[in-house]
């Protein structure tokens, strides 16, 4: 099935999860939070939380500079 | 009710004419405490345009001094200044800016003994601050107390902005973020360009004159995302985390 990540059109297959999908991109973890279809995920439930097709996923550093 | 001074229709009047502003929003901002937690890039954005609007009540909090690495971005502060507390340096050019207000000067760190009595009585409070420890607890004295929170930050070209309402069924900012995850990027490992932490900051300073006078709600519990390079804001719907020992017991309403 198809999601995008960050805008991208990426391939991945049915019922992922968040946390596999991390994983499979080789992201960096340090501060990383995301979103799916503009809902910030908990990191705690990203093992949990199975990807649908078209999902939005939003990949984005917690910053806390100022 | 009071009608507003002469000298106030004079400094204000250019607000005034905005449509969907008038006299009794112009009194709310005079009523209204606000205190800034960190006098920094973003302090030093959003605190002169809440001067300048006319909050009554400005509380200053930062335990710094100024630093030439300081300059770039924090034009509140100039040469001069260099080795000054910056609570009282701020004051000082905010009192400049209008004398009308009750500005008042804490020159020391927010920490946990003295956090309460900082913001108690607040109508809102702006999180300005540098780092995750400081951002944790903010977070967690407001939901305390009951304090609207609007939350900026930002590091490289990146800016965040978080809006929080206690009474309101959405998440914290530690349903966004652990304490016990690891120090997410700061200012001091990545860097920052000026204008960016200005924009998040006078984002933060318009959000809190949109609620003060309630000329628009404001969309709690969203997390409004700023990329520098694309000039692009994204904004995210930041769920309550299901038993968050901060916001957990007001979250059960979300949907």
């Amino acid at each position: 099935m198809q999601i995008t990540v960050n805008d991208k059109v990426t391939e991945v297959v049915e019922g992922l999860s968040l946390k596999q999908l991390i994983e499979d991109l080789s992201v960096d973890e340090n501060g990383l939070a995301l979103a799916v279809n503009q809902q910030v995920i908990n990191r705690t439930l990203w093992p949990q939380h199975a990807l649908h097709a078209d999902d939005q996923v939003t990949l984005f550093t917690v910053v806390a500079g100022g | 009710m009071t009608v507003l001074s002469r000298d106030d229709y004079g400094r204000y009047s250019r607000q005034l004419l905005v449509a969907e502003m008038d006299e009794v929003k112009q009194q709310a901002l005079s009523h209204a405490e606000v205190v800034i937690v960190g006098l920094g890039g973003l302090g030093c954005a959003v605190a002169p345009y809440l001067a300048g609007a006319g909050v009554g009540r400005l509380r200053l909090v930062d335990g710094d001094e100024v630093e030439l690495s300081n300059l770039p971005r924090q034009p509140l502060y100039g040469e001069p200044d260099i080795g000054e507390a910056k609570a009282s340096v701020a004051s000082q050019r905010l009192r400049d800016i209008n004398r009308t207000l009750s500005v008042q000067c804490h020159a020391t760190r927010l920490v946990k003994s003295n956090a309460e009595s900082l913001l108690r009585g607040a109508s809102v409070v702006l999180d300005c601050t540098d780092n995750m420890a400081s951002r944790q607890l903010i977070n967690q004295v407001c939901y305390q107390l009951g304090i609207p929170l609007i939350s900026s930050a930002a590091s490289g070209m990146q800016g965040q902005l978080l809006l929080l309402h206690p009474h309101q069924a959405h998440g914290c900012y530690r349903c966004l973020y652990a304490p016990a995850q690891s120090e997410p990027n700061t200012c001091l490992a990545q860097g920052v360009l000026g204008p960016v932490v200005g924009i998040v900051g006078i984002m933060q300073a318009l959000q809190t004159l949109l609620f003060i006078t309630a000329m628009a709600p404001l969309n709690w519990g969203e997390l409004r995302l700023f990329d520098g390079l694309s000039g692009q804001w994204q904004a995210l719907k930041l769920p309550p985390l299901e038993g968050c020992p901060v916001c957990g017991e007001n979250n059960a309403d979300y949907s």
